[in-house]
């Protein structure tokens, strides 16, 4: 089997990785101009190469509480059913490979609000990762709320 | 159109705004200054037609301080 390619950031603490192929790119975090009615978890829209794309707070996405932005804070801005999304973490800055013999389903112990995110659980070397599914963390059936 | 401050006048690219998740009514779309910032453009006859329905609650708004 073939070894992924992932991206590894931080949030609340926790690990988490995206697949590389699915990150254009990654930025510090600079303006975010906020959107009147958006959805509680969207901190604003960011102007990223030519394009105005949303700023999703992923604490806010999984409940947890906003932090302060500070010099780690990062954007990973990604791609996902044609769309461009920033997703807000609190810092990101390692690859690594994870061969899928040590990625496992999450299990029904992953309670909270974020474990309907979680594609998978890496375990590597006894550190533990959680595998971010990423369209079920950019589809959002409840659109915008009525003014 | 009670605004807190005017703050210039430019002419900018009208950025459309294509995600759903900051599609929001009464914005009409985004342009950026040049400095990385980005400035919501807003769709005057639509914000009229969302004040229609919540002019009860006009009350409810902050008022400036006496200036």
């Amino acid at each position: 089997m073939m070894t992924d390619n992932y991206i590894l950031f931080t949030l609340a603490g926790t690990t988490y990785a995206l697949r590389t192929r699915d990150v254009t790119h990654i930025e510090m975090v600079e303006q975010i101009t906020s959107v009147p009615n958006a959805a509680h978890f969207v901190d604003g829209v960011v102007f990223s190469r030519g394009q105005v794309v949303p700023a999703l707070n992923l604490r806010a996405r999984f409940g947890f509480e906003r932090a302060t932005p500070d010099v780690r804070t990062r954007l990973l801005v990604v791609q996902s059913d044609g769309r461009n999304v920033g997703l807000v973490v609190d810092s990101a800055r390692e690859f690594l490979a994870i061969p899928p013999s040590s990625v496992q389903p999450p299990n029904q112990a992953l309670a909270g609000i974020s474990g309907q995110y979680i594609e998978g659980i890496a375990n590597l070397n006894d550190r533990l990762i959680l595998i971010l599914d990423l369209s079920a963390v950019l589809n959002f059936s409840q659109s915008a709320p009525a003014a | 159109m009670a605004v807190d401050r005017i703050t210039g006048q430019r002419e900018i690219v009208v950025r459309t705004i294509a995600d759903n998740m900051i599609r929001v009514e009464g914005v009409a779309g985004a342009t950026d200054l040049g400095d990385g910032r980005v400035v919501l453009i807003l769709n005057l006859p639509a914000l009229a037609r969302m004040a229609k329905p919540v002019a009860d609650d006009l009350s409810t708004v902050a008022r400036p301080r006496s200036a």
